[in-house]
C-alpha cells in the first residue's frame, strides 16, 4: 500500500539518495571528507544499533560495515592514505584492467553476452531508454552507458523527478517517473546487476568495494521487493491514480 | 519491530550523513529524445596494424555502433574487409581499455607485481609527465627515449618531428626485430618495400612468406586469386604448407632457416650450370658488367672517377656512361692498366659456383633435382626478351619472381638473401617491369648516384657514425631497421656499449617490447631499470604493466589518422589497380569518445607546449611544417597552438593535395587519382640506359669499411660481437652464413618456426584479446595456440596429439603449448603460431592462451643479423612432455 504523497516523496527522496550515494562510489574515488565522515563514532554507533530481520537490509549493514571496517582494520596512516589505497582499489576492481586482475568491470553488455562485448545491443536499448527518459549524461563523464555507476545514478536521477512531481502534485508525471524506475529496474539493473555483485562477492575477500558491492546487492534485493508490491500497486495507481495520491 | 521501508529510510538518512553530495552525472535533457536514427559514416581501417588502404562502412544507432564492413567505394579494397577490421566494434566496446589517466602508485616494478594503479586527472598527469621531461630536456634530453610501435602507427603529429624538436636521438621501435624486410629492396630498389605485380606475373617462387592470403590481406588475397584463375604457377618453399602452399601448384617443405642454402643453388644452377638468363638486362641494367679492382670496389678511370667496363668489340675499357660503347662484356678478366680486372659478374659466378643443389640439400633437404627444376622453371617462364606495351609505352615482359618475406628475410643472414632474390630477379630482368619485382613507391626510385647505379636509399643509407651512439647501437648497425634489443642491453650496462649516460625517461606509443620482441626476460628488466615510463595505452598490456604514468588513448573508431595509399606493408600481391591508385586515407572520429581518452598527437602537441619546444623556430610546430611538407597558406604559424584536426587538415591539402582537406573525409574515407599503367612501374621514369640495379654490392662493402674506420678511430669494437664474424657480413657478394645456433648441443634436434594468422596479424588494437577473433580462430584454425610437430616426428619422440610440452631454446628460452601432429610441416620443424601465451597476470585471459614464439628467441650478439639487426627466426629447440624426460 502506498501512503500519502509526502510519504511517497519521502521515500523517492530516500531512495535517489542511496542510488546517488552507490552510483557516487563507482563513478568517483572517495575523498578525505567522505572516509572522515565514515570514520566518524557517530556512524559506527548507527551501524551498531541497526538490526533487522530483512536480508536485503541485513546486507547493506554488512556492506557498510564492511566498508567502515576496511578502512578501520586495513592500511594505517593519514586519511589520505586510506584514500589513495581506496583508489587504488577502485582501479583493481572496477575499472576492468583485466579479467585476473580484478572481476569482470561492471558493464551490463558484459554481463549480459556470452562474451566480453560481443553483443552490443544492451548498449543500443539503454540508448533508446535514456532517449524515452530525456535523460542524458552530462559530457564531462566520459563513461559508456550500461556502466554501473551510470545506471545507479540514472535511478537516482529518476527517483529525483518522481520526488520533485510528487510534491508538485503532478501525479501524471510521478507516475510516469514511477514508471520509469520500474521498467528499468527489472529490464536491465535487475538483469544484471545481483549477478556482478554475487560475482564480485565470491571472488574477492574483505574490502571496501566488497562492501560497496553487497551494498548494492542489499539495496537492490530490497528495491525488487518493493517493486514487486510495487506492480501490484501500479495496477491499482493505474486505476486510481488520482485517488491515491490526492493529498 | 521497524518495517523494512522504515529500515530502508533510516539507512538512506545515515547514507546521508555520510555522503551528501545531491549531483550525479545523469541529468535531465528534454533535448534527448531524438528518435532513434540509423546513420553510416565512413572511416578508414587499421585493425591490422597493417598499411593495408583498407576503408569502412560503420552503421551507427543511436550513437551506438552495430557494424564495420567493407566500403564499396573503395576501388582497392572493393567493399571487402577482413575478419579483423570486422571486429573494430570491440575495439570501441571492449570493456578492458585503459579509461582514464593512471598513476602507479607500487614503486616495485616486475610482472609479478600490481601497478597499483590509481586514476588521475588529465591535469596531474600531463604536469606530471611534462615536469619529469622538462628537467630532464634541460639536463641532458638524450637521457629521454621514445618508443613507438605500430599500434601507434596513422598519427599526425610524428615522432620524427617530436624528438628533433625535444632533442633526443633516441627513438626505439618496439617492433621490427622479426621484421627486417627492407635492406635488399632499399639498396637495389630504392624502396622501402617491395610488391608483385601479380596483374602479369605467371610464374612466382614465394619463399617464407605470404603474398596476402596467410595474412589475411583483403586485397592482395583478391588479386593472388584472380592470378591463381589466370593460371599463375605459384610454388610456396615453406617449413609448413599453409593456406597459400595449398593453392599452390607446388609446395616445397624446406628445413627452417636454410632457405639462404637454397637461394644460393639457385643463383649457381642458373649462372653456372645452366648460363641461360636475360644477358640483355644484365648488361644494361645492372653493375655485373663493372669492373673490379683487388681492393672489392669499382674500377674507375682516374681521369673521371666513373666506374668502368670493358668493351670488347672495341677491346678497350670505357667508362660505364660512354657513348661509343659498342658491346659489354659480362664475364672475363682484362687488362687494365697493368692490373688484371673481372667484372663484377665474373666475381659472382666463381663466388657462388661452391652452393651445388647437392650441398644445399645436405643443408635444407630439398632435393638437388627440385632445385635444377625450379631454377629452370623459372627462368623459362620468364619471357626472356619479349615486351609488352602499356599505354604506349614497351616494357619488358618478364612474369616471373622471386618473393622472400619475414620468414626468410627477417633474420640472421636475411639481409644477404633478401639481395640474393634480388639478384635471381635481375637475372630474368624482372625488376620493375610488368609481371616483375616492384619497389613499393613510384617515381624517383630508380635515381642513379654518380656511379651510374641506383643510389642506395631507405634502410641501405647507412646512419651517420658518431660517438657515443645513440641507445639502441645503431652506428655500430648502420643498416639496422630496428635494434630494441640492444637498446634493452644498454638501459641495463651502459657502460659496456659506451653510452656516458642512463636512461630517466622512456615514452612508449602503440608498442609492446615485452612480448612482441626477442628474449622478454631482458627486456622486462631494462624497463624496471628505467625510473620514469610513460606510455600512451589502449590496454594494460605487459609494457603498461611497467609503466609510471598511463595516458589513454582513443579506439580506432574515436580518433584521427592518415596513410598515403601506396606505401606501407602488407599489400605484397598486387593487381593493375591497386598498382594504378595513388591517393591518401585519412580517418575522423565517427563517433563521440566514451572515456577520458585522449588522441596521441594532441598529448604530444600539449607536452611540447608544456615542456616549451611547441613553438618557435626548431620547435614542434616547424618540425611538422617540414615532416608534412607544409606549402604557403598551409603553413603552421611557428608560435599559435594548433588541434591535431587543424594538423591533418593542412596536411591533406598542402602534401596531398585534397581540396577539401579534412573536410573531404567525413563522406569518403579515401582520396585517389588513378594513374596509368605505365606510370605504375619505376622502369617508366628510368628506362634503360638511365639507371642500373647493383648486382654487386660495392655499397655494402663501403658501408663496412666506414664502419671499420670510424670504429679504429675511436679504437672500438662493437661491444659482444666477434667482430670477423660481422665483416663477414659486409661483402659485396651474398654468401652462406651459415646458423648462429650451431654450437648447440644435438638434444635441440628441430628448428622452432613461427607465422602470422589471419586472426592475429599484428598485435595493435588488442586482437589477441577480441573475443569476435578469438571465437573465429577457434572455430576455423585448428592450428592456432597450439604447437606443431610433424606426425612421424612425433611418434619418433613417442608424443601423440594433445600432450602438454615445453620447448626450449638452445640459450634458454622456453615456452609450453599443447601439441599438435600434423603431416603438413617439415619433420625438422616445430610450428609455433602467432603471437600468443603472454606474460602479464593482469591481462585478459584470452590473451595468454597459446604458446609465446618470441620467448625462444635469442637476443645475444652474434646471433641477429649485423646487417639488418634480423633476429634469428628459427632457434634449434628441443621439446618434452610436461613434467617428463625430453622427448
Amino acid at each position: 500500500m502506498i501512503g500519502s504523497s509526502a510519504e511517497v516523496r519521502a521515500q523517492s527522496q530516500s531512495r535517489a539518495a542511496v542510488y546517488g550515494f552507490l552510483a557516487w562510489l563507482f563513478l568517483k574515488l572517495p575523498d578525505v571528507d567522505f572516509v572522515a565522515r565514515l570514520l566518524a563514532n557517530d556512524v559506527q554507533d548507527s551501524l551498531q544499533l541497526f538490526s533487522s530481520d530483512s536480508e536485503s537490509a541485513s546486507r547493506m549493514i554488512d556492506g557498510l560495515n564492511g566498508m567502515r571496517l576496511s578502512l578501520v582494520d586495513g592500511v594505517p596512516g593519514t586519511l589520505e592514505d586510506m584514500c589513495l589505497a581506496l583508489a587504488v582499489e577502485h582501479t583493481r576492481f572496477l575499472r576492468g584492467v583485466g579479467r585476473a586482475y580484478g572481476p569482470p568491470p561492471p558493464y551490463e553488455s558484459l554481463y549480459r553476452s556470452s562474451e566480453a562485448g560481443e553483443d552490443n545491443s544492451f548498449l543500443l536499448q539503454l540508448t533508446e531508454f535514456y532517449h524515452h527518459a530525456q535523460a542524458a549524461i552530462l559530457s564531462e563523464s566520459a563513461e559508456r552507458v550500461d556502466y554501473l555507476g551510470i545506471e545507479l545514478d540514472l535511478m537516482r536521477l529518476l527517483c529525483d523527478e518522481e520526488s520533485r512531481a510528487t510534491g508538485r502534485g503532478d501525479t501524471i508525471q510521478a507516475a510516469h517517473f514511477s514508471r520509469l524506475q520500474q521498467h528499468f529496474l527489472h529490464e536491465h539493473l535487475l538483469a544484471w546487476a545481483p549477478r556482478y555483485c554475487e560475482s564480485f562477492i565470491s571472488q574477492t575477500a574483505a574490502g571496501f568495494y566488497r562492501g560497496v558491492v553487497q551494498l548494492v546487492l542489499g539495496f537492490l534485493e530490497a528495491e525488487a521487493a518493493m517493486g514487486d508490491r510495487h506492480s501490484d500497486d501500479s495496477q491499482v495507481l493505474k486505476d486510481s491514480t488520482g485517488q491515491v495520491f490526492e493529498e | 519491530m521497524p518495517t523494512e521501508h522504515s529500515q530502508m529510510t533510516d539507512l538512506a538518512s545515515l547514507i546521508q550523513r555520510i555522503f551528501n553530495r545531491p549531483s550525479g552525472v545523469m541529468t535531465r535533457d528534454a533535448r534527448n529524445t531524438a528518435t532513434p536514427v540509423i546513420e553510416t559514416r565512413v572511416s578508414a581501417c587499421r585493425m591490422c596494424g597493417n598499411k593495408a588502404w583498407c576503408t569502412v562502412i560503420v552503421t551507427i544507432q543511436d550513437g551506438v555502433v552495430v557494424k564495420v564492413e567493407g566500403d564499396p567505394s573503395n576501388p582497392i579494397s572493393q567493399g571487402k574487409l577482413c575478419s579483423r577490421g570486422q571486429a573494430a566494434i570491440f575495439n570501441l566496446y571492449n570493456p578492458y581499455r585503459v579509461k582514464a589517466p593512471m598513476r602507479r602508485t607500487n614503486p616495485r616494478k616486475g610482472l609479478d607485481q600490481d601497478p597499483g594503479w590509481v586514476e588521475i586527472s588529465w591535469e596531474e598527469a600531463l604536469s606530471t609527465v611534462a615536469e619529469k621531461l622538462r628537467k630532464i630536456r634541460m639536463n641532458d634530453p638524450r637521457k629521454f627515449a621514445h618508443m613507438w610501435g605500430f599500434g601507434g602507427d596513422w598519427w599526425i603529429v610524428q615522432h620524427e618531428a617530436f624528438l628533433p624538436a625535444f632533442g633526443t636521438p633516441n627513438l626505439l621501435r618496439s617492433h621490427g626485430v622479426l621484421c627486417p624486410v627492407h635492406y635488399g629492396c632499399s639498396l637495389v630498389q630504392g624502396t622501402m618495400l617491395d610488391k608483385q605485380d601479380v596483374e602479369y606475373c605467371q610464374y612466382l617462387v614465394t619463399i617464407g612468406g605470404s603474398l596476402g592470403p596467410n595474412i589475411g590481406s583483403t586485397h592482395s588475397t583478391r588479386a593472388l586469386s584472380n592470378a591463381r584463375e589466370r593460371g599463375i604457377k605459384l610454388v610456396v618453399v615453406d617449413p609448413r604448407c599453409s593456406h597459400e602452399a595449398s593453392i599452390a601448384h607446388e609446395w616445397i617443405p624446406i628445413r627452417p632457416g636454410t632457405d639462404l642454402a637454397f637461394v644460393l643453388a639457385l643463383l649457381n644452377v642458373i649462372i653456372n650450370e645452366n648460363g641461360i638468363f636475360d644477358e640483355r638486362f644484365m648488361k644494361l641494367r645492372t653493375n655485373a658488367v663493372y669492373l673490379i679492382g683487388e681492393d672489392g670496389y669499382y674500377a674507375k678511370d682516374s681521369a673521371t672517377g666513373k666506374p668502368l667496363i670493358w668493351d670488347p668489340v672495341d677491346g678497350i675499357a670505357k667508362t660505364f656512361d660512354d657513348a661509343t660503347i659498342k658491346d659489354y662484356a659480362l664475364e672475363g678478366r682484362y687488362q687494365v692498366a697493368g692490373r688484371t680486372l673481372p667484372t663484377a659478374f665474373t666475381l659472382v659466378k666463381e663466388a657462388v659456383r661452391q652452393y651445388t643443389p647437392e650441398w644445399a640439400e645436405s643443408i635444407t633437404t630439398v632435393p638437388a633435382a627440385t632445385t635444377r627444376r625450379i631454377a629452370r622453371e623459372f627462368v623459362e617462364a620468364a619471357h626472356i626478351g619479349e615486351t609488352i606495351t602499356l599505354d604506349g609505352v614497351v616494357f619488358p615482359f618478364r612474369p616471373a619472381l622471386v618473393k622472400g618475406e619475414r620468414g626468410s628475410l627477417g633474420k640472421w643472414g636475411g639481409a644477404y638473401e633478401h639481395l640474393l632474390h634480388k639478384m635471381l630477379n635481375m637475372l630474368v630482368g624482372s625488376l620493375d617491369v610488368p609481371g616483375g619485382d616492384l619497389g613499393s613507391e613510384t617515381g624517383p626510385a630508380l635515381k642513379p648516384g654518380p656511379d651510374g647505379v641506383v643510389m642506395p636509399k631507405k634502410e641501405a643509407v647507412p646512419v651517420p657514425f658518431k660517438y657515443p651512439p645513440d641507445i639502441d647501437l645503431a652506428q655500430f648497425y648502420p643498416n639496422r631497421h630496428t635494434l630494441p634489443h640492444m637498446a634493452w642491453k644498454v638501459v641495463l650496462d651502459p657502460a659496456k656499449y659506451n653510452i656516458p649516460y642512463d636512461l630517466e625517461a622512456l615514452m612508449i606509443y602503440g608498442g609492446n617490447p615485452i612480448t612482441n620482441n626477442s628474449n622478454p626476460d631482458e627486456a622486462v628488466a631494462a624497463l624496471c631499470k628505467i625510473p620514469f615510463i610513460v606510455n600512451i595505452a589502449y590496454i594494460y598490456d605487459e609494457a603498461a604493466q611497467l609503466s609510471d604514468i598511463l595516458l589513454p588513448e582513443p579506439a580506432l573508431l574515436e580518433r584521427y589518422g592518415i596513410q598515403e595509399v601506396g606505401t606501407g606493408h602488407f599489400v605484397q600481391a598486387q593487381d593493375a589497380n591497386m598498382l594504378q591508385i595513388t591517393g591518401v586515407l585519412a580517418r575522423v572520429p565517427v563517433v563521440p569518445k566514451q572515456f577520458q581518452t585522449r588522441q596521441a598527437d594532441d598529448i604530444y602537441l600539449e607536452l611540447a607546449e608544456r615542456i616549451g619546444f611547441l613553438y618557435g623556430e626548431g620547435g614542434l610546430n616547424d618540425h611538422l611544417n617540414r615532416f608534412w611538407k607544409l606549402q604557403g597558406p598551409h603553413m603552421l604559424d611557428l608560435d599559435k597552438r594548433y588541434s591535431t584536426a587543424e594538423i591533418l587538415d593542412r596536411a591533406l591539402k598542402s602534401k596531398f593535395g585534397v581540396e577539401n582537406g579534412i573536410d573531404y573525409f567525413h563522406d569518403a574515407g579515401i582520396y585517389y587519382k588513378m594513374r596509368s599503367k605505365a606510370e605504375a612501374y619505376n622502369s617508366f621514369y628510368y628506362p634503360e640506359g638511365t639507371t642500373r640495379y647493383a648486382f654487386y654490392f660495392e655499397h655494402l662493402l663501403r658501408t663496412g669499411d666506414m664502419l671499420r674506420q670510424n670504429l679504429s678511430e675511436h679504437n672500438l669494437t662493437i661491444p659482444g660481437q666477434d667482430m670477423a664474424k660481422v665483416w663477414g657480413f659486409y661483402q659485396p657478394i651474398p654468401r652462406w652464413v651459415g646458423r648462429p645456433d650451431a654450437a648447440a648441443c644435438d638434444e635441440y634436434d628441430l628448428f622452432a618456426m613461427n607465422w602470422s594468422t589471419p586472426q592475429f596479424r599484428m598485435h595493435n588494437s588488442d586482437q589477441t584479446g577480441n573475443p569476435l577473433l578469438n571465437e573465429l580462430a577457434d572455430e576455423t584454425d585448428p592450428y592456432q595456440f597450439v604447437i606443431l610437430m610433424n606426425r612421424e616426428t612425433a611418434a619418433c619422440k613417442g608424443l601423440q596429439d594433445g600432450d602438454e610440452v615445453r620447448v626450449e631454446a638452445y640459450w634458454g628460452g622456453c615456452t609450453e603449448g599443447v601439441l599438435r601432429v600434423t603431416s603438413l610441416l617439415h619433420p625438422d620443424a616445430l610450428g609455433v603460431p602467432g603471437n600468443h601465451g603472454f606474460k602479464s597476470s593482469f591481462r585478459n585471459p584470452a590473451t595468454r592462451k597459446g604458446p609465446h614464439f618470441n620467448s625462444l628467441l635469442n637476443s645475444a650478439e652474434g646471433t641477429f643479423d649485423p646487417l639488418h639487426g634480423g633476429i634469428d627466426r628459427n632457434p634449434r629447440v628441443k621439446v618434452s612432455r610436461v613434467g617428463g624426460k625430453t622427448a
